[in-house]
């Protein structure tokens, strides 16, 4: 017989509580990473990894009063993870494409051209993308976002600065290349 | 469009993702069975019965968090055996119960991971859904990329010449082990092509 180190669950069971936590928090968690992360497979997985983490740092994290910038910290690390375990061992096949993907996984998704402006964050560095994630999708304060992303409340501004400077070249740009084609 | 109206039209189409309550209820289970002590049961090889049988995925997720967790040699070696299991759990259910077409590529996994370890009672698990495989295939490939690299890793700071050999021979496996999966991903994704150009002609 071969071993496995199992895991260890402190908790024989999912906590009732974590049920409509996870209901609410899951798909917030998935809508951050839109932002940042193109391969559905890697969102997936990442959602899967911080509610797991969720679920396991429970007892602290069901005292908090607004759990979100946990969540978003810990999806974020783990997607800085899952995308440098990409970049060493390569793609293995064709991700996903997200919009397909969505629509068929989820009928009521609306995925249309507005969309299209994601991948543009996604070419942002990453605390830039992170930042504008956090600001236009959820309204995040700058002191919560500062929290998120471990800087200083004037760093979240520069790189919002820099975020909102370089999306607007990239798409003057390409709206420029487009109606001079 | 100002960037700013354009990036708030963007945040409204993404709170229209992710809404389907059921798809979300179905995600919390598949989480509930890995945080499961049973979710283990095939991994150390006893037979699931139907009532306690894991998903595959929920498997190979729990052997990444495993290996991801190991530091010492001693637990990485330990931890890469569990692989080698679940590698052959995910073959000998695909051969059992897997589309005709992945059956030739999932023994040749099956066999090359038994070559590398000592698998005994490994079984297999009863497949439900043909849907999931991707997924499985997709988490299995960047498993065995992963034990690659932690078995280099052992390998690099092996004092016994034995250790060394074994990690070779690890390597080599879980290599071959991935261009296999690649492989059955290429036949998955040529069979869902056809199947769609047959349908939609």
């Amino acid at each position: 017989m071969f071993v496995t180190a199992s895991g260890s669950h402190e908790n024989p069971a999912v906590p009732d509580q974590f049920t409509p936590f996870f209901l609410e928090w899951e798909p917030q968690v998935r809508r951050y990473l839109v932002w940042l992360e193109g391969d559905l497979s890697i969102i997936d997985d990442v959602a899967q990894e911080t509610m797991i983490s969720a679920y396991r740092y429970w007892e602290r994290l069901s005292t908090l009063e607004q759990p979100r910038a946990w969540l978003f910290k810990v999806a974020g690390q783990r997607l800085a993870d899952a995308q440098a375990a990409r970049s060493r061992l390569g793609v293995l096949a064709e991700p996903p494409d997200v919009c397909a993907s969505l629509t068929a996984r989820d009928e009521t998704a609306t995925c249309d051209d507005r969309l299209h402006i994601l991948e543009a964050v996604r070419r942002l560095p990453p605390q830039q993308a992170a930042a504008m994630a956090l600001l236009i999708q959820y309204d995040l304060p700058f002191r919560e976002i500062a929290d998120v992303l471990g800087i200083s409340v004037g760093a979240v501004k520069k790189h919002l600065h820099l975020a909102r400077k370089r999306l607007k070249e990239w798409l003057d740009a390409e709206e420029g290349g487009f109606h001079g084609a | 469009m100002a960037l700013e109206k354009r990036l708030r039209e963007a945040g409204r189409a993404v709170d229209g993702l992710w809404t389907d309550d059921q798809a979300t209820r179905d995600r919390l289970a598949r989480i509930r069975r890995h945080l499961s002590p049973t979710a283990s049961s095939a991994a150390v090889g006893t037979a699931p019965d139907a009532a306690t049988a894991p998903d595959l995925a929920g498997l190979v997720v729990q052997c990444r968090r495993t290996l991801a967790s190991s530091s010492e040699a001693l637990h990485v070696r330990s931890s890469l055996r569990a692989v080698a299991g679940v590698t052959a759990v995910v073959g000998l259910s695909l051969v059992d119960h897997g589309p005709q077409r992945l059956r030739e590529p999932a023994l040749r996994l099956t066999e090359r991971i038994a070559r590398s370890a000592p698998l005994t009672d490994a079984r297999a698990v009863a497949l439900t859904d043909t849907d999931d495989l991707r997924p499985v295939l997709l988490l299995l490939g960047r498993l065995l990329g992963e034990a690659g690299v932690a078995a280099v890793g052992v390998a690099a700071g092996a004092e016994e010449e034995g250790v060394y050999w074994e990690m070779i021979e690890v390597i080599d496996a879980f290599d071959e082990a991935r261009n296999t999966v690649i492989e059955m991903l290429r036949r998955l994704s040529e069979s869902e092509r056809s199947w769609s150009h047959h349908h939609a002609g």
